[in-house]
């Protein structure tokens, strides 16, 4: 760090820089909250949606989140990473190969609204999954998959080739090198990846939207094979009413989807020490 | 012994019969990623947690089985029952369910809107098993439930009017002629400044919302005002969602569109509801004038379309029965007109004849 101080104008931009995000981040939360305040406790957290503002609450949205959140991973995780363990280490580098891989990565940029449209072809539709959290947990999954599968690409092959080498050399195969070694050193960057995507998906409107989140629900979906609901459609829903009871409600929950944002990023911290501690 | 790459410091284990780096035994948990791991304390329970997450997964096939069966999936079966349809529909119906929970807790509703069209389409795939509909079902779209041998039944349950909005900033316009309407909405190149729809207003741009070409209101705006369903001008603003119409109008001075007048009433704070001469002076389009018809043309019954075939289903029946009870009284409190007392009784028998052919 000391060699840097010397670097005047740079370290001071640097320094602005990261003040302006900050500052960003801060004036947001802080916004939300103070539009919020009122309306987070228990009856708003357990409640369901209502026409009248003051008796709202986002029980069943929040499970539907949390619902859509375990499947994403469920789902997005095996096939993620096993995609980036064939690219990485089995799949031969061909440029067919190359043109494959580099058309999932680039997935990872399309606009979570055209996994939507997919969604609704293939889960709602086409396996006649109706607008439900399976369908939606398929949708947010398929969004997760490249971002999962490139930040596990570049997990595996950060392992160095002496460790490979090594495993080899003492007569293991390579399944076993995979198993044994790589995975395990590459498990907390995988994590990183999974953490980032569920972050992405479990912040995600528009695809849900699309394959068709019920506007108003009774209850709270108890199985997959329930009514799609989320939060980010309760805070859209909520958000586009003008009555200002409902203002404070969209806040409110978008506190709430933050939190558990939160409590994903710090799962996953800890969950990367751990990984990284037992590889050590 | 060899040092380990991975844990320096750590001699390598063996293990038999094949020898390998087993420094990390939660490769296992690390390969299939489930947070659960994180409440275990130490490497002997990650046998259990993989058992956890493969039960997931199983749980996530049998799903898949079951809701591919019909047994899961909603508008089929399950005890729920799935409302959608007209957006214009959409406030009457939402606090119809939100009641009916309060007389049975146990029921399962989902309230969404698509617009007329898309709920007529929905109802006919099976796809819900409630459509609110701002119009009667129209003979193509008729044809096309028939086609595919799916019998239902319309029952009126509410009537409103469509409330032509302004921005309550907006005061100059203090009401409209059916025959500006024409102009505004007919072409996209006659009217672009309220100059243009009346030399004494202002010369600003007339931003315009209004709804997508799925919904009734727009269907039958256009055939009342423009003379012919379906045809307006497209250079502005359309979405099946109401409060997004609303937020529009709200967002600019010289806005304007048009609305359901339960949308109307559920922002009306933000909003401005315009009077139309219809030929008969200047009426605003409140309850009475709706109701007594001094509002027509802009005024509309409502319906329920439900499947007969669905009506065996204990929830559907009970949900309908609750919606024709409640309807009077709900309508007024959410910004609606109520039927008289004897259209909900013809709606009543028709679900009655629709349960005994189910």
């Amino acid at each position: 760090m000391k060699r840097f101080r010397h670097h005047g104008p740079v370290s001071a931009a640097g320094s602005v820089a990261a003040s302006v995000t900050l500052a960003t981040a801060m004036t947001l939360i802080a916004i939300l909250l103070v539009q919020a305040r009122g309306v987070l406790d228990f009856g708003f957290l357990l409640g369901t949606p209502s026409r009248f503002a003051a008796q709202a609450g986002i029980g069943p949205a929040l499970a539907g989140t949390l619902w859509l959140t375990l499947l994403t991973a469920a789902i997005a995780c095996p096939v993620g990473v096993g995609a980036a363990v064939y690219f990485e280490e089995y799949a031969p580098r061909t440029r067919t190969m190359l043109a494959i891989e580099s058309a999932v990565a680039n997935l990872a940029g399309v606009p979570p609204l055209v996994f939507g449209v997919a969604g609704l072809a293939l889960f709602v539709r086409g396996l006649g999954l109706g607008s439900t959290v399976l369908a939606g947990g398929l949708t947010l999954a398929m969004l997760a998959l490249p971002t999962v599968l490139v930040t596990s690409q570049e997990a595996i092959r950060q392992v160095p080739t002496g460790v490979r080498a090594a495993a080899y050399a003492l007569g293991a195969t390579r399944w076993e090198v995979i198993r044994r070694q790589v995975l395990p050193a590459a498990a907390p960057g995988i994590v990183t990846g999974l953490t980032l995507a569920l972050a992405r998906t479990a912040g995600a409107a528009a695809p849900l939207l699309v394959i068709g989140a019920a506007s108003f629900i009774t209850y709270a979906p108890g199985t997959p094979g329930d009514p799609l609901t989320a939060l980010p459609t309760r805070v859209f829903a909520w958000s586009a009413r003008s009555q200002p009871g409902f203002t404070a409600l969209a806040a409110g929950a978008g506190v709430v989807l933050l939190a558990l944002l939160l409590v994903l990023h710090l799962a996953g911290m800890a969950l990367r020490r751990r990984l990284a501690g037992a590889a050590r | 012994m060899p040092a380990n790459p991975a844990a320096p410091g750590r001699p390598l284990e063996v293990w038999p019969p094949v020898v390998a780096l087993d420094v990390a035994p939660r490769a296992n948990s690390a390969l299939i990623c489930q947070s659960s791991r994180l409440a275990s304390p130490g490497p002997r329970r990650h046998r259990s947690n993989v058992r956890v997450v493969h039960g997931l997964l199983a749980v996530v096939a049998a799903c898949t089985v079951a809701t591919q069966a019909g047994c899961g999936a909603p508008g089929r079966a399950g005890g729920i029952v799935s409302v959608g349809g007209s957006s214009s529909l959409y406030t009457l119906s939402e606090a119809v369910a939100e009641s009916f929970t309060g007389v049975r807790p146990d029921s399962r509703v989902t309230v969404s809107f698509s617009g007329t069209a898309g709920g007529f389409r929905q109802l006919c795939d099976g796809e819900i098993d409630i459509a609110g509909a701002s119009r009667r079902i129209s003979a193509a779209e008729a044809a096309r439930c028939s086609a595919l041998d799916f019998p239902f039944l319309e029952i009126p349950v509410a009537r409103d009017g469509i409330v032509i909005i302004a921005n309550p900033a907006n005061t100059l316009v203090e009401c409209l002629t059916l025959d500006e309407l024409t102009r505004l909405w007919g072409s996209a190149g006659e009217v672009r400044t309220w100059r243009d729809l009346r030399p004494s207003y202002p010369a600003e741009t007339i931003r315009l919302f209004g709804p997508g070409p799925d919904s009734g209101t727009f269907r039958l705006f256009t055939s009342v005002v423009v003379g012919r369903p379906g045809a307006s001008r497209s250079d502005h603003y359309q979405s099946e969602d109401d409060d997004l119409i609303a937020r529009g109008v709200a967002g600019g001075r010289w806005g304007l569109g048009y609305l359901g007048s339960a949308a109307y009433t559920r922002n009306r704070e933000d909003l401005r509801a315009v009077p139309v001469d219809t030929g008969f002076g200047c009426v605003e389009p409140t309850p009475d004038a709706v109701a007594d018809g001094r509002y027509s043309p802009l005024a509309r019954d409502l319906f329920i379309h439900v499947g007969v075939a669905s009506l065996a289903r204990e929830e559907v029946y009970a949900l309908v029965d609750y919606y024709l009870s409640a309807a009077a009284t709900l309508a007024v409190e959410t910004g609606y007109v109520a039927l008289p007392a004897a259209e909900y009784a013809r709606g009543r028998v028709m679900l009655e004849s629709g349960r005994e052919a189910s």
